[in-house]
């Protein structure tokens, strides 16, 4: 805990035991090819509480309630649900118990009819047996109960209107409301809510919140997963934080907004002015390193390797026979004007569900630019709806003055754009040499200068360009991705949170890595979660919340901007934080 | 030429017992691919475990019924060993074991190693004899006008008929029952039916037996036709062609299986009558088409047929259009 902690109490510790629990968790662990998603040492949640699991994204949350509802099997660790011990429950068994759940996209069953949804939710219907179910005497009474019992809370939560249509046909913000209200057809004892709000319009979002609040004055425990701040610190009794599957905060709201280690969690932590060199990846990662201990390159001090800039339009592979030889670089030479613009663009993935809402932004040549803002703000699909991966409603985009609005992805790579998605961006069962030559299957003429620009810039490429991609780390992965869009020369190089699920080390290393590649003249547009790792490389950036544009400015700037915090912590962090 | 002819020729076929046969396949299927949404590439195992359980015994000596008996038991082991392994993973691996299944099986009972008990490739003939001899029906040709079968085809018939109606009626009851309401949701979404506390497990299994119990009976029925096991009568392709008339009919619905068998077969016997009939009255000229060629063009058509119902008409004749769009959001 920090001296700067403003609260009146000490906050507890992480693990602190309750007055009345219901639920303990000892020692639970669950890890996916060497990530620890979930480390829980010891975690309690009080008795008919609004509980509020929160935590930057791949924070395990989701994997959590996917482990206590037995959709998800833990590798060491159990748990005590009303003084039962589990260790490797069934789901189905689980929800029996009365541990029930809902998920983050939604599972309305489209075609059965909504009160056909809730009726699944009843656990004493002796006609869902094979035999019982022919004789429908045996099953009548226990269905017009729980008929009357669904009405009842269909009419509570507004529904009664849609009885008998199709769950298929409800929108989104019904679909969640259809869901709780099913899952409290079960008569659960504990209710897991993963993400109850997200894409739900402000009006229902109250009514939500309404909802669980009553449910918890009605004696239910509740656990919910969120990401709108202003809700978690509106209705929570009490919060829990993870951050890389561990729990590092819990407490009162008022205790969890002050706690710097929430805000380090939420905002990524800068990096701390030592003289330490970036671990490189390979000794990170992989024992290779031991028997060709290559030292990592002094990132401190800016560009060792001095890259002469190809001008852009060298880079475009249609004539590639101009590209420079990758050797005797001369000094970058910034060459002004806008590359890159996305003027108003309206996109989404299923019809009439917009995600961006209107987003304008601009790269300049050889300008390093960052997108932050909180989970679900429409990065991501930002990026996608550059590179041509998300059809456009409205809004134009353009390359150098010329418009790609319309234009393919695959087009677009042969015009000089690069874009390394955020996962799945690499060939596993290809060698990392078979992987760039991917890259370059445009003008594979090139090969040898291209591949030898990579492997400069990247020194694990070369040495390890026969393995294959699939056995790599994440962060090995993130390098040979970078370096697959590198390999045709482009001028405009899109970056999906390319520090995603990668340790400590690896970040700094990728972060070094993408201003090299700045300094060789290609110009990033570049997604973080980690926004004060962005903002410190960054030239400018753009904040986007709900779509839009929130705020924008140079990165310098922004990192200090209180109004920054606010977004993704919500107003009561921000108000703290003032205090 | 003699369109009436083919027409009657074509619906003889659309009702007779090989539709029957195939009706009762679908019926079985619709269960386990129509409600519950099983990816049961295999169905023809079932239709062999019971034909082969069936005639092996009659043939041994054992009365009809104790035959029945073994081919019905013989269908539940083949679907609990399917689904015993596969039904907990993810869904196309149902659709891998199962037709991988099949197809051994019927290479099995076809190997030289099995011959003492199935007669290799030659198969079993003449045990159904007794369930013939059981006609109540005396001899003669029934039916309107030129349009008759004769005793022996509609004793099959009526066995055939009556088991598609006794066992739609059996699954009609079942899928209007809470049962069928947990059947339905897992089709939609495994998981959500898991987190309100349904053993998906057991009803998915109960599902893949149930169905292969009564694609059993149509593998039996279908033996008993031509009183005549073989291993060649339970090629994969009788899988697929149950699918087609189960899609062509409306997978999902209860009289899918039904009228796409009766379709099914009416077509495919007009399209092969037809072109016969254009060969004999020399409108095409005989050597450019010969009977196998015939053969042949009469399952494109149907692919082509069915391309356009998946176009134009996924959800099948009877199913609802919504329904099938609900999907697509």
């Amino acid at each position: 805990m920090s001296s700067e902690t403003l609260s009146t109490q000490p906050p507890p510790l992480p693990g602190t035991p309750k007055s009345d629990p219901v639920l303990i968790m000892e020692g639970v662990r669950r890890s996916f090819g060497g990530m620890l998603a979930v480390d829980v040492d010891h975690l309690e949640i009080q008795r008919n509480t609004i509980t509020a699991l929160i935590g930057p994204n791949g924070a395990g949350k989701t994997t959590l309630f996917n482990l206590l509802t037995g959709f998800d099997r833990p590798d060491t660790g159990s748990w005590e649900f009303e003084g039962k011990r589990n260790r490797h429950p069934i789901a189905y068994q689980t929800a029996k118990q009365g541990m029930v759940r809902t998920f983050q996209l939604t599972k309305a069953l489209a075609r059965l009819t909504v009160i056909e949804n809730m009726l699944l939710g009843n656990q004493h219907q002796p006609g869902e047996q094979i035999g019982p179910a022919l004789f429908p005497f045996l099953w009548r009474a226990q269905e017009k109960k729980a008929t009357a019992q669904a009405e009842e809370l269909l009419a509570r939560f507004n529904l009664s209107q849609m009885r008998d249509q199709q769950a298929g046909t409800l929108s989104g913000g019904q679909r969640k409301l259809l869901e709780m209200a099913r899952a409290l057809m079960a008569s659960p004892k504990i209710l897991l809510l993963d993400e109850p709000m997200a894409g739900v319009n402000p009006a229902l979002r109250q009514t939500i919140a309404r909802h669980i609040c009553e449910l918890r004055d009605n004696n239910l425990s509740i656990v919910f997963i969120e990401h709108d701040m202003n809700v978690v610190m509106e209705i929570s009794d009490w919060i829990v934080c993870l951050a890389a599957g561990k729990v590092i905060a819990e407490g009162i709201p008022e205790q969890i907004t002050q706690n710097p280690a929430v805000v380090d969690a939420y905002l990524g932590q800068i990096e701390k002015e030592t003289e330490k060199t970036p671990a490189s990846l390979s000794q990170a990662d992989s024992q290779s390193a031991a028997q060709n201990p290559v030292s990592p390159p002094d990132l401190r001090t800016p560009a060792p390797l001095v890259l002469e800039t190809p001008t852009p339009e060298t880079f475009i592979p249609t004539r590639p026979e101009s590209l420079p030889p990758p050797t005797t670089r001369k000094e970058t030479k910034k060459k002004p004007g806008i590359l890159l613009t996305a003027d108003r663009i309206v996109a989404g993935y299923l019809p009439g569900i917009d995600i961006l809402h209107g987003c304008t932004i601009t790269l300049n040549h050889s300008e390093l630019v960052g997108i932050i803002g909180p989970n679900g703000a429409g990065k991501s699909t930002l990026l996608k709806a550059l590179f041509g991966l998300v059809p456009l409603r409205t809004g134009t985009v353009a390359l150098s003055h010329a418009d790609i609005t319309e234009k393919p992805a695959h087009e677009l790579v042969a015009m000089g754009m690069g874009y390394v998605p955020q996962t799945h961006n690499v060939f596993p069962s290809l060698t990392v040499e078979e992987n760039l030559q991917m890259g370059l299957f445009l003008s594979p003429k090139n090969w040898e200068e291209r591949f030898a620009f990579v492997a400069e810039l990247f020194p694990l490429i070369a040495k390890r360009r026969k393995q294959k991609a699939g056995a790599m780390s994440g962060g090995e992965r993130q390098l040979v991705a970078m370096g697959r869009a590198l390999i045709i020369g482009p001028s405009v190089l899109l970056l999906d949170e390319p520090s995603a699920g990668l340790s400590p080390a690896n970040q700094d290393e990728v972060f070094h890595r993408i201003t090299e590649i700045k300094a060789t003249g290609v110009s990033i547009l570049i997604v973080e979660q980690n926004a004060r790792r962005c903002l410190q490389i960054a030239d400018r950036a753009y904040v986007l919340d709900q779509g839009k544009n929130a705020y924008t400015g140079v990165a310098k700037d922004l990192l200090t901007d209180p109004k920054v915090i606010e977004l993704y912590l919500g107003t009561l962090g921000q108000a703290k934080q003032e205090a | 030429m003699d369109l009436f002819g083919v027409l009657e020729e074509s619906v003889k076929t659309g009702i007779g017992t090989q539709a029957a046969v195939f009706a009762l396949a679908g019926v079985g299927l619709n269960l386990q691919f129509g409600h519950a949404g099983l990816l049961n590439f295999g169905h023809v195992a079932f239709m062999l475990a019971g034909g082969y359980g069936a005639a092996i015994t009659v043939d041994s000596g054992a009365p009809t019924w104790a035959g029945v008996l073994v081919g019905l038991t013989a269908a539940v082991v083949v679907g609990l060993l399917l689904g015993l392994p596969s039904l907990r993973l993810r869904a196309d691996y149902l659709a891998i074991v199962t037709i991988a299944a099949a197809e051994m099986l019927r290479l099995m009972v076809r190997s030289d190693s099995t011959a003492s008990i199935t007669n290799g490739v030659y198969g079993i003939q003449d045990f159904a004899d007794g369930f013939l001899d059981a006609n109540p029906i005396s001899q003669g040709e029934y039916g309107i006008g030129s349009l008759t079968f004769d005793a022996p085809t509609l004793w099959l018939m009526l066995w055939g008929w009556g088991l598609v109606a006794v066992f739609s009626l059996l699954i009609w009851a079942l899928m209007r029952s809470p049962w069928g309401r947990v059947l339905r949701s897992i089709r939609e979404d495994e998981d959500a039916a898991r987190s309100l506390g349904k053993n998906v497990f057991r009803f998915k299994l109960q599902t893949l037996v149930l169905g292969g119990i009564i694609a059993a009976l149509a593998g039996m029925l279908r033996a008993a036709e031509f009183n005549h096991v073989q291993p060649e009568s339970f090629l994969a392709t009788v899988t697929f062609t149950v699918y087609t008339l189960l899609i062509l009919g409306g997978a999902g619905h209860t009289f899918g299986p039904i009228i796409g068998a009766m379709i099914y077969w009416t077509l495919i016997t007009f399209t092969e009558q037809f072109l016969w009939e254009l060969r004999s009255s020399e409108v095409i000229i005989a050597d450019t088409l010969s009977d196998q060629d015939i053969a042949g063009i009469r399952f494109a058509l149907m692919g082509l047929a069915l391309m356009l119902l998946a176009a134009f008409r996924p959800q099948g004749i009877l199913g609802r259009k919504e329904e099938a769009q609900l999907d697509e959001f």
